[in-house]
């Protein structure tokens, strides 16, 4: 059943679901990040194959798509930021290990 | 049913597809951080190859220039500013990995039953349309907008007549290129979140800046808190393209 909507659609789901067990597995504060990173791509690609597919004399969703990959360069860079200050609080990225509000 | 149809389109769908979750798989099944950050590679050039594929070729260009040549490298400073970069005998995963797997398989399953069950929304505006059987099952829904539409088109959603008349003869309703009606529809009906996204990324880049500097010690000269800047520069030049 290669249909080229729904296709798209579960790639992107189990790009998402990857994204996500990424952010909720890894240890390392930056691969969790990349997962956040992946959860990011697949939303744009839903919003890209609804626009080719169900409207595509609108442009909502390429703008929609835009902000979200300019929201997604902010949060990369403070995202970045504040794990480089963990970094040297802590001297670990290790979210295992970073528990100062675990007790 | 229907015959999966060996087409270039479906060709090029299914290497992409490919591509792009292998990579996505590595990024989280790899014990090394610096080649998780690598395999991302493959995941962002894959999305950009579904963009072009998909016909918006603006946003392909914009996910090779932020995501590949920003977003990746800036990743990639972070994982060696953090750690040693080749260091790969510490367990990466927490102890979540099989709960994790079934759920998944759970969200998968509940999504993809969810969207078979749903019915695709009609499109918002009411144009002269025919429904067409597709060569996917189902049908199609083509466009052939008359006058005091396409004036309506205008009106409503500020695309130009001429973009949107120029249609592909295969793909009904599909402007040739969307790239000059996008610059329309980005400065006209959304100015304001375009402004704001502007905004966001300068309060972004100075959060970044003030995170990531060292408290500097009386005596500690500038430049050894220089090299702690430049991890944020490829990003914030390459945005505000």
């Amino acid at each position: 059943m290669l249909v080229p909507f729904a296709d798209i659609l579960l790639i992107s789901v189990v790009l998402f679901v990857v994204g996500a067990a990424a952010l909720i597995m890894r240890r390392n504060a930056v691969a969790a990040l990349m997962g956040v990173e992946l959860m990011l791509n697949a939303a744009n690609l839903n919003f890209v194959a609804a626009w080719r597919y169900l409207w595509p004399e609108r442009l909502d969703a390429q703008v929609a798509v835009l902000l979200v990959i300019t929201v997604a360069a902010a949060e990369a860079a403070v995202g970045l930021a504040i794990i480089l200050n963990l970094y040297r609080k802590f001297g670990t990225v290790d979210l295992e290990q970073i528990r100062l509000m675990r007790g | 049913m229907t015959q999966i149809a060996l087409t270039g389109f479906n060709i090029a769908l299914i290497v992409l597809a490919l591509i792009t979750l292998i990579g996505a798989l590595r990024v989280i099944g790899t014990r090394s951080v610096i080649h998780a950050a690598f395999w991302l590679f493959p995941v962002f050039a894959g999305i950009a190859g579904f963009y072009l594929l998909l016909g918006a070729q603006f946003l392909a260009a914009i996910q090779v220039l932020i995501y590949i040549g920003a977003i990746l490298v800036l990743i990639i400073f972070a994982v060696t500013l953090t750690r040693n970069a080749m260091q790969t005998d510490e367990a990466t995963t927490n102890t979540f990995g099989f709960p994790v797997f079934l759920a998944a398989l759970v969200l998968i399953v509940a999504v993809v039953g969810a969207a078979l069950r749903t019915e695709l929304p009609q499109p918002v505006m009411a144009l002269t349309s025919r429904q067409v059987p597709n060569d996917f099952g189902g049908t199609t829904t083509q466009y052939t907008p008359s006058q005091t539409e396409l004036r309506k088109l205008e009106d409503v959603y500020l695309v130009p007549t001429h973009l949107a008349t120029r249609t592909d003869p295969e793909t009904p309703g599909l402007p040739v290129s969307e790239v000059p009606a996008l610059g329309v529809v980005l400065l006209q009906q959304y100015l304001l979140p375009f402004e704001i996204a502007s905004i966001l990324l300068l309060a972004g880049m100075i959060g970044a800046i003030v995170l990531a500097r060292k408290e500097r010690k009386d005596g500690e000269t500038a430049a050894t808190d220089a090299d702690n800047k430049t991890s944020d520069a490829p990003a914030r030049e390459s945005v505000e393209v």
